[in-house]
């Protein structure tokens, strides 16, 4: 029923603009959410949604809508939207191509079922009761299960099914707080294990001690140095802020930005990426691109639109997170890599395991000052003490130059792939 | 409709977002998201069985049965004992009249509009400018088991304007947004636009801050911020309840100085304001902290009946999601100080201005937020602009160390993350002294 609906949208929208594109998103979840460690929540939910995009004469348009059936008042919006949008010399919607593979982000075994997320509900606490002085808060699991049917009127009929599967746990001893989580679009997340260490944090934090004001190499875990260095990356190297002259990127391609063996990769294919997909929010094959090698930035990600206007090339890396379902600039999966040091840990450093506030960095300059979360002066990798309290200051794009090494192990933390990352001359006020 | 359900309730929100994009001039995008969402909760034996569905059609009766079908089944795994508090302020508060009705004005005007403001954010030095507006118009159906009905309407629109000035390869931002529930607010408002890039070029040639501890001024938008992070959500009452929060078991006990007084109050006509919270229970204004000392928690009626101390009409949703316990306007009380006083009574330190956002722990205690700008104050005087400086804090000390209210409350509009959902509200403050403050910057000197 829906094929036919999007083929009618497609002939419809062609009298009143010069291409059509259509999305149609299904999806469907179970979870379960404890307070506590009780099961309070169980639920489930069902979702549909609808893009339309209308090209007119290089102006852009886009509606969407919950409910399907109302199409025509979306293709109506779209074409309204599209006449006030400023023009681009626009070089047409991508041409079908053969789709290598199978959908990248899909697990067949994944199904929204309520007794998977009961199973792993009682895995993390399971996993947590190793630590009986870490009480359990809340937590939960749960399972997705959603589709995507991209289509255009240059003909791309392209279907790609995706899967999550993810678990969280968060824990309390005296004043001391931890967390942790996975996600995965497969059923191989351990819920034991983030049980185990979302109480381990909480339980070892406690009876934090001083630090002195002043100079520390660090150790940022996967989840500290992607919630620091992520999106302000990905904002950094997006074509359109660079064009428009708001990235602090912007003249520096070919240049040495980070330390010497320092590799960022936006990759699509990554075993396991949570953002992998065979292709982009309209239609663009996507590709791997390096966007640091060596320490040096290669290279910036683009839509179509921001492409066609500045001479480029779309990267494949347009995403659905624009005004009205349109389009924006995003990264697929994020791979970090640089020297491998067997112990990261070594010597002597300042173990941080989270940040609080990592969202208000300077999203332009990359200058921020948050507090740390579950640090812990460490010596030769082993924990020695909880930290009780500190700020961490700097400037991301500085820190990226004082990388020293990264260990052996990269981590899943969302749609970043990175191992714990050795830092060195970072100030903490103590 | 079921007699095994022990309660259900249906919130439906249908409506319009509306966005316009304006980049260096030009619109880069605008359009319309339409959406129908609702979530059904229902109360088995013990917990809640949900099911969240968009779209949501009202008028198709027997969707909902279904629906509490499936809500009830999948309640049966819960092992939660929910006992709801009574909650009799079940009725619509006054919603405030609306000046210029967004929705009646064209997309067009409003790009004209909005391209105004950004336009005056070009003022020398500046390279580029941004300019978002965006739109929510709902339509909010709240019914449950008792019989009980309400409807309600809301259109929340706003702007930002971000200018960013560019000198010898430093580059700096400069922002000001305006979010409102009483109608349209893009007229008249091009001094927003040149107040962002003036900023935006003032900030390349402040120096980072110098981390350290030192007395403070907040202004009253980051004052604001400082009663959200470090107060408001750890009196939240599902915190409380969880055992998430240190001022569980507080209340009665001191934990500010005597000229502290913390309110959060959903009837204020401002940002934050709701007709009646997603329990369909009206809300009151409740003072969370009284001259330093702890009196209420925000609860939900789920929370109030596990906890007490304190008010229902606290739990908020975005569309098609769950009711969680969420701040609504919250502020800090004005008191009689002069903002002159305060900076010179203050002597050595510095003033923090304008918000990047902040965060708390409020299990840990402790809270960081960042502000837009600083000034050192020496000898009782503003000086040097500094930037790029934040501050943190542990809940329980640093209500302690205000010493001054000013005499100057304002409220500022923003958007709260919590659970994964984020809600409209409003933070404001007079200025206020700080006696210690946790202040980081990168700065050397």
């Amino acid at each position: 029923m829906y094929k036919e609906i999007v083929t009618e949208i497609i002939g419809t929208g062609l009298h009143s603009a010069d291409e059509v594109e259509v999305a149609l998103l299904t999806s469907e979840s179970v979870s379960i959410e404890m307070k506590r460690s009780v099961p309070a929540y169980a639920g489930e939910s069902f979702g549909t949604g609808l893009i339309i995009r209308v090209i007119d004469s290089g102006r852009i348009g886009s509606s969407s809508t919950s409910t399907i059936a109302d199409w025509r008042v979306c293709l109506d919006s779209a074409i309204s939207s599209a006449r006030l949008a400023e023009p681009v010399p626009w070089g047409g919607l991508p041409d079908p191509v053969p789709l290598k593979g199978e959908s990248l982000s899909f697990d067949s075994a994944v199904k929204t079922d309520p007794d998977i997320a009961l199973s792993y509900c009682n895995r993390l606490l399971e996993g947590a009761s190793a630590y009986p002085e870490a009480e359990v808060v809340g937590g939960g699991a749960g399972l997705s299960l959603g589709s995507v049917l991209l289509a255009n009127s240059k003909g791309i009929w392209y279907e790609e099914d995706h899967t999550s599967v993810s678990a969280s746990l968060e824990t309390i001893a005296d004043q001391s707080t931890g967390f942790e989580y996975d996600r995965s679009y497969s059923l191989d997340i351990d819920p034991f294990e983030i049980g185990r260490r979302a109480a381990e944090l909480a339980s070892t934090s406690r009876n934090g001690v001083p630090i002195e004001t002043g100079t520390y190499d660090i150790l940022l875990s996967p989840v500290a140095f992607s919630g620091l260095v992520a999106s302000l990356l990905q904002s950094a190297v997006n074509g359109r802020s660079v064009h428009m002259g708001r990235s602090f990127l912007a003249e520096k391609l070919g240049e040495v930005i980070g330390a010497e063996h320092l590799s960022v990769i936006d990759d699509p294919f990554y075993p396991g990426g949570l953002g992998n997909c065979r292709f982009d929010a309209e239609g663009v094959p996507t590709r791997k691109n390096v966007l640091i090698e060596d320490g040096v930035l290669k290279s910036f990600v683009y839509d179509l639109k921001t492409a066609y206007r500045f001479g480029k090339e779309s990267t494949g890396n347009a995403a659905r997170g624009g005004v009205a379902g349109g389009v924006s600039i995003g990264l697929h999966t994020l791979v970090f890599s640089a020297e491998t040091m067997q112990e990261p840990g070594e010597g002597h450093c300042i173990s941080i395991n989270d940040v609080i506030g990592a969202h208000t960095a300077n999203p332009l300059t990359g200058d921020f000052s948050v507090e740390v979360q579950n640090a812990f002066i460490m010596e030769d990798g082993i924990c020695q003490q909880p930290v009780r309290k500190a700020m961490i200051a700097g400037n991301i794009f500085e820190m990226l130059g004082q990388i020293t090494g990264m260990g052996p192990t990269p981590r899943r933390v969302g749609s970043v792939i990175v191992p714990p990352v050795r830092i060195s001359g970072m100030r903490l006020v103590g | 409709m079921d007699s095994r359900l022990r309660y259900w309730d249906l919130r439906h929100v249908s409506g319009e977002h509306t966005g316009i994009d304006i980049d260096n001039g030009e619109i880069e995008s605008a359009g319309v998201t339409f959406f129908s969402k609702a979530i059904i909760r229902a109360l088995g034996p013990r917990g809640w069985g949900i099911v969240a569905v968009s779209p949501f059609n009202p008028d198709d009766k027997g969707a909902l049965r279904d629906y509490l079908l499936r809500a009830e089944k999948a309640a049966v795994v819960t092992a939660e004992d929910v006992v709801l508090a009574d909650a009799p302020d079940r009725k619509l508060l006054p919603v405030p009249p609306v000046k210029e009705d967004p929705t009646e004005i064209p997309l067009e005007e409003k790009g004209t509009l909005l391209m105004q403001i950004t336009e005056a954010a070009k003022v020398p030095g500046v390279s580029n400018t941004r300019g978002t507006y965006t739109e929510r118009f709902e339509e909010v159906t709240f019914l449950d088991s008792t019989g009980y009905e309400v409807s309600y309407t809301t259109c929340r629109s706003g702007f930002s304007v971000m200018a960013i000035a560019k000198q010898n390869g430093a580059m700096q931002m400069g922002y000001v947004r305006d979010h409102r529930i009483d109608g349209l607010n893009l007229r008249g408002r091009t001094d927003d636009g040149i107040r962002a890039g003036t900023r935006a070029v003032a900030l390349l040639n402040a120096r980072a801050a110098k981390g350290g501890r030192m007395r403070a001024v907040l202004d009253p938008e980051l004052g604001g911020v400082f009663a959200h992070e470090a107060v408001g959500h750890a009196s939240e009452g599902d915190l409380v309840k969880e055992g998430a929060s240190v001022l569980k078991d507080r209340i009665g006990t001191a934990i500010g100085s005597p000229i502290v007084t913390i309110i959060d109050d959903p009837t204020m006509h401002a940002f934050g304001f709701e007709p009646v919270d997603a329990e369909g229970v009206a809300g009151k204004r409740t003072a969370i902290i009284e001259d330093g000392i702890l009196k209420r928690y925000l609860h939900s009626r789920e929370t109030l009946a596990a906890v007490g101390n304190g008010d229902a009409g606290h739990a908020r949703a975005m569309p098609g999601d769950l009711p969680i316990v969420r701040m609504s306007n919250t502020y800090i009380a004005p008191g009689d100080a002069r903002y002159d006083e305060m900076i010179e009574e203050c002597r050595d330190g510095i003033l923090l201005g304008g918000s990047r956002g902040g965060q708390v722990d409020p299990g840990r205690g402790v809270f960081q937020f960042n502000a837009e700008f600083g000034y050192l104050i020496e000898g009782g005087e503003l000086t040097e602009m500094v930037r790029d400086v934040s501050l943190t804090g542990e809940i329980l000390s640093t209500l302690h160390a205000i010493t001054l209210c000013g005499n100057d409350l304002k409220m500022h509009p923003g958007y709260c993350g919590k659970g994964g959902q984020s809600v409209p509200v409003s933070d404001g403050s007079p200025h206020i002294l700080l006696s210690e403050a946790i202040i980081g910057g990168s700065g050397d000197v």
